[in-house]
């Protein structure tokens, strides 16, 4: 995207002049230096809101919802609000990561870790709503097929169970989505960690990551897989929650542009959060060369975009509500412009609808501060439209002697404080743990990290290199005199993924077979140059999708018709139709599970420990260093001819590996 | 593909295009049209068609506009979100898009037929009937043929004028090589697209839901652009594939543009499964009676063998072949996935239409196909006709050596 920059002058994805070492000390020291003093106020603020939440969450489980505001006739207030709040948040995360991947628009490495990772928060405070709005939030396991004494089961044909195992599989596989992504930075983590604790942590969260050219060739399929997998789930995890609304028969909910509409407004509000939370953070942390002002831009370009897709989505439901010639649905459009909520519902027009507006003009998509208070009004106008949404359309019923307005208690209101304070105290956590940025994905933007930079041709030769004499690590390269432990084999280090690319092919034109590169980042055309043929996790995805899918199905058709057949809704026993959401969920989340383990078994990964480990810089191959090693056990294998080889390639050092 | 061509070389490549032999092909078509239009009035009046009373017609015929009413906004549509996105791997394909928007006026022009006709298609332009449903009466204040003639009028000249738009501005750059054009082509798609899709939405509650008026779904004018958006794509692997083998675009389209077209239709064909299916689910949980018939029509007899064939047709076997990389990188298996689609895409179109316009459920006819023959062969040759005038390649964009160097990682 960069590269045809000139007629439209935009600025390159990253700014300064970084090396691969500044970058990666850039990102990683915000983990590894003290938390600065904004952190710790920040901290204090909301983990005391996050501990109101939790004393919410504990008296309303042991004293029960009654002390929530909701009554007979609005049976959901709050409680579904916050929980649709803060699902569609989510859904922003998974966008950056996973579609803005599969359209390969590639600022969006810069956003993608922290936009994961308030996903996953979101996610968790959405979780807790929809826990506790059960009433008995300890009977929560009754919404999982779990076999009981008294063979009860989920009604399959129901949304709430469907919305269970959407937010269920979507929890699990952004968390393990995320944490695929994180695992060559755990290793970048480890390997800069001085102190035993962090090394520890960090190298068992990296699962002995190497950064192998065979590693990152696994490794890439897998996450094209995940994005792939990833991306209908978000779609099918808002839609889902858009069915607990339109599959029922109240006005303002049965209409049947809500699956795309709550979509697209879930996707508006998360992109609102993304915003809000790193206009002031990418000057906190010092992050402007990386999250650069282009990013925010393209936010919001793409605010404003989804805003005008809710503006329609608000159009259409109004003009229906005339169109059908349903009049309870007229009333409801009408009830919700002029009745006593008419302020939420203007509310909601006014930050969703009007607001993006703005986002026109250029100078309010350059301004942070213009930027950050539309976005804080995104945020409000999207918490308004689920409360529109749920509260309007219920209060008033069909019977006008049952109308009933809806006032939230103090304790609806900590608990909404509470929800905000659970998602920044996690997330605040997050900044001081995990890079908030994908090192290793924005790396690979660097200028220098195209092999083919720095004039060397077209055709992958190494220009010659100005180096000095290849230097020799260790004083007994070849010579194996029976004291140390056997030579596991020969590493060589280069200057640039260029030369490492040249010197793999010629290694593998010499007849090595077992050789192996290591980059911290996937190097463009390394796959071909080391021989290795297409990955084989797609075997895995393929596999989990098939049997998660034939699992739900027959799982759905055999408790519903065998075990515990219950007509509901007037609803045949076997719906086909019904089955779809959680045979769809479940296909996605085996194909997650599959992809995962297919990429560490293709890896060999975990494996801790690797002789490798101790060769004295191979540190540097999670952080700046492009090492080529081969192996002791290639038939191939002659010390002499190797030294030979690789100072012939440009290798800046070489050095023997002891040890098995 | 490390060597990326300059602007000049982009230059003497466009020099070395063949002609594009368009008058020839117009030719092609405008006799095809003839002989399609011979065979209907032959078969007509022959009375080789049972049942093929003037509703039945006037159906079959707005089937046919639709559908190439479609692929003439979808191309429009891709054209618009491709300046957005500011993709690069598509700019080889612009050109061919731009000439796809071409048949818009004249379709304006073809539509007059439906307009005369209203009232055989339509309920709420039958006034005998709109006197005795109140429905009706209470909706003519939109629904009444002055003001529905007045919104395609409207319809029309948008179309028509974001294309022009769009052709007039991807002219120019092909003559001065002015590099701040490309600005003004995103700018221009930024109110175009709003536009389309407001005006697009609309035309397909005026022209497909309005024939059952009592029937709602505010989901149908997402699911009517899922579907032009999906056939006019065919469309454009078709026509990139066809060009492509006769040597009319060089060496610029590769396997790669192919490969990328290929996880568009897959994509695609997901998001219309995904509208189609969340509309049907909606409306069968919820079971309103008013909401349900609509879908109930369409599960009997004839109809619902066809609402079968789309099931498997227009979802289950694309998807299942688009799943591999093969077939995407197949010129071959994708023109045959690409016109399957396209089939598929005027069956969904027949079955949206046809149910409210026969009374007795029955079968496609094969004069139905000739109205499509004729419909298709006229747009065909305003497209052929439009790719004689300007080079099949934008040969002005500064990106098109990039484009043309496109490869998927």
């Amino acid at each position: 995207m960069s590269r045809h920059g000139e007629e439209m002058t935009e600025p390159p994805l990253i700014g300064g002049n970084h090396s691969f070492h500044s970058l990666t000390d850039l990102i990683c020291r915000l983990v590894e230096r003290r938390a600065p003093a904004w952190w710790w106020i920040a901290m204090i603020i909301c983990s005391s809101a996050a501990l109101t939440g939790g004393l919410m969450t504990a008296y309303v489980i042991s004293t029960g919802i009654g002390v929530w505001g909701m009554n007979q006739t609005v049976g959901w207030a709050f409680d579904i609000t916050n929980f649709v709040f803060w699902v569609g948040i989510g859904h922003a995360g998974t966008l950056i990561s996973a579609i803005l991947f599969l359209f390969r628009q590639k600022w969006r490495s810069a956003l993608n870790r922290f936009a994961e990772a308030m996903t996953l928060f979101a996610v968790a405070c959405a979780g807790l709503f929809v826990s506790i709005h059960l009433g008995r939030a300890w009977m929560f396991w009754y919404l999982a097929p779990a076999p009981n004494v008294n063979m009860i089961f989920p009604n399959f044909r129901s949304p709430l169970s469907w919305d269970f195992a959407a937010v269920a599989t979507y929890a699990t596989v952004s968390t393990l989505f995320w944490y695929y992504g994180l695992i060559p930075d755990f290793a970048t983590l480890r390997d800069r960690a001085t102190r035993w604790l962090p090394q520890h942590i960090y190298g068992f969260l990296a699962l002995g990551w190497r950064g192998s050219g065979r590693h990152w060739h696994n490794y890439e399929t897998g996450y094209l897989m995940l994005a792939g997998l990833a991306t209908p789930l978000v779609v099918s995890v808002h839609t889902i929650v858009s069915f607990d609304f339109a599959t029922s028969v109240i006005p303002g909910w049965h209409t049947t542009i809500f699956p795309p509409y709550f979509v697209a407004g879930a996707i508006f509000s998360g992109l609102a959060m993304v915003l809000t939370l790193i206009i002031p953070l990418r000057v906190a942390c010092g992050l402007k060369d990386v999250v650069t002002s282009r990013h925010l831009e393209i936010l919001c370009k793409l605010i404003l975009a989804t805003g005008l897709l809710m503006g329609y989505g608000y159009t259409i439901e109004a003009a229906s509500g005339w169109y059908s010639g349903n009049m309870f649905e007229g009333y409801l459009i009408y009830n919700r412009a002029t009745g006593p909520y008419a302020w939420c519902y203007w509310t909601m027009i006014a930050c969703n609808v009007l607001a993006p507006q703005l986002f026109w003009f250029r100078w309010f998509r350059t301004t942070p501060f213009a930027m950050f208070l539309i976005s804080l009004l995104v945020n409000v106008g999207m918490w308004f439209e689920r409360f529109v949404i749920v509260v309007t359309s219920l209060h008033r019923d069909y019977l006008p002697s049952s109308w009933k307005m809806f006032y939230p208690t103090w304790v609806d209101i900590a608990l909404l404080i509470g929800g905000f304070g659970l998602f920044s105290t996690a997330f605040l956590m997050f900044l001081r743990f995990v890079p908030m940025v994908a090192v290793s994905e924005v790396k690979a933007f660097l200028p220098q990290a195209d092999p083919h930079a720095g004039g060397h041709g077209s055709s992958g030769e190494p220009a010659p290199v100005e180096r000095g004499p290849m230097e020799i690590i260790g004083d007994d390269l070849v010579e194996d005199d029976g004291e140390d432990a056997a030579v596991h084999g020969v590493l060589a280090r280069y200057g640039t993924p260029g030369e490492l690319l040249a010197a793999a092919g010629q290694v593998r034109a010499a007849g090595y077979r077992k050789f192996d590169t290591f980059s911290p980042f996937p190097i463009h055309g390394m796959d071909q140059a080391m021989g290795l043929s297409r990955s084989r996790v797609r075997f895995f995805t393929f596999v989990g999708g098939l049997t998660g899918v034939t699992f739900a199905q027959t799982l759905q058709w055999y408790l519903s018709t065998s075990i515990y057949p219950l007509v509901t809704g007037g609803k045949p026993l076997n719906s086909a139709e019904a089955f779809v959401p959680i045979s769809f969920e479940t296909m996605v989340l085996y194909a997650t599970f599959g992809t995962i383990l297919g990429m560490l078994l293709l890896n060999r990964l975990p494996r801790l420990y690797h002789p490798l480990f101790r060769g004295r810089d191979f540190g540097r191959a999670t952080d700046d260093g492009f090492f080529l090693a081969i192996d002791a056990d290639d038939p191939a294998f002659d010390p002499d001819r190797i030294v030979a080889l690789l100072d012939g390639s440009g290798a800046l050092s070489l050095e023997a590996v002891r040890g098995e | 593909m490390n060597h990326e061509p300059s602007a000049n070389e982009s230059d003497s490549l466009a020099l070395h295009l063949p002609p594009s032999p368009g008058a020839g092909l117009a030719r092609g078509f405008v006799m095809l049209a003839l002989a399609s239009g011979v065979a209907f009035a032959v078969g007509m009046l022959a009375g080789f068609a049972p049942g093929m009373d003037g509703r039945r017609l006037a159906g079959s015929y707005l089937v046919g506009l639709i559908f190439v009413t479609t692929i003439s906004i979808g191309a429009l549509a891709w054209i618009l979100l491709l300046h957005l996105t500011g993709a690069v791997w598509s700019v080889v394909v612009r050109r061919l898009l731009e000439n796809l928007t071409r048949p818009i006026p004249w379709i304006a022009g073809m539509f007059i037929p439906v307009a005369l006709n209203l009232s055989r298609i339509y309920a709420w332009a039958d006034p005998s009937r709109v006197a005795s449903d109140h429905e009706l009466s209470r909706k003519a204040v939109w629904l009444n043929p002055t003001f529905f003639d007045i919104r395609a009028v409207i319809y029309f000249a948008a179309w028509s004028l974001i294309a022009w738009r769009m052709t007039q501005l991807s002219t120019q750059q092909d003559q001065s090589r002015d590099r701040s054009i490309r600005r003004r082509m995103v700018g221009s798609s930024a109110w175009g697209l709003l536009l389309l899709a407001h005006t697009a939405s609309l035309a397909g509650f005026d022209w497909l839901m309005s024939i059952d008026p009592h029937w709602t779904s505010t989901m149908f004018g997402v699911y009517f652009w899922a579907g032009s958006i999906l056939g006019s794509l065919a469309t454009l692997t078709l026509l990139t594939i066809g060009c492509r083998s006769a040597g009319w675009l060089g060496e610029a389209v590769s396997v790669e543009h192919l490969h990328d077209l290929g996880k568009l239709l897959f994509g695609f064909v997901i998001f219309w499964a995904y509208i189609a299916f969340c509309q049907y689910f909606l409306i069968w949980y919820a079971n309103f009676p008013e909401e349900t018939r609509w879908y109930a029509i369409r599960r009997e007899g004839t109809w619902n063998a066809l609402s079968w064939a789309l099931v498997l047709g227009h979802f289950a076997v694309p998807f299942l072949l688009l799943l591999f990389r093969a077939t995407k990188r197949n010129p071959v298996w994708l023109a045959l996935v690409a016109g399957w689609i396209l089939i598929f895409h005027y069956i969904d179109l027949y079955w949206i239409i046809m149910p409210g316009c026969q009374r007795a459920a029955s079968g496609p006819n094969w004069l139905d196909l000739s109205i499509l023959v004729m419909l298709v062969s006229i747009c065909g040759a305003i497209v052929a006709w439009a790719g004689r005038t300007r080079p099949l390649l934008p040969i002005g964009d500064p990106r098109l050596a990039e484009s043309m160097a496109f490869h998927n990682s």
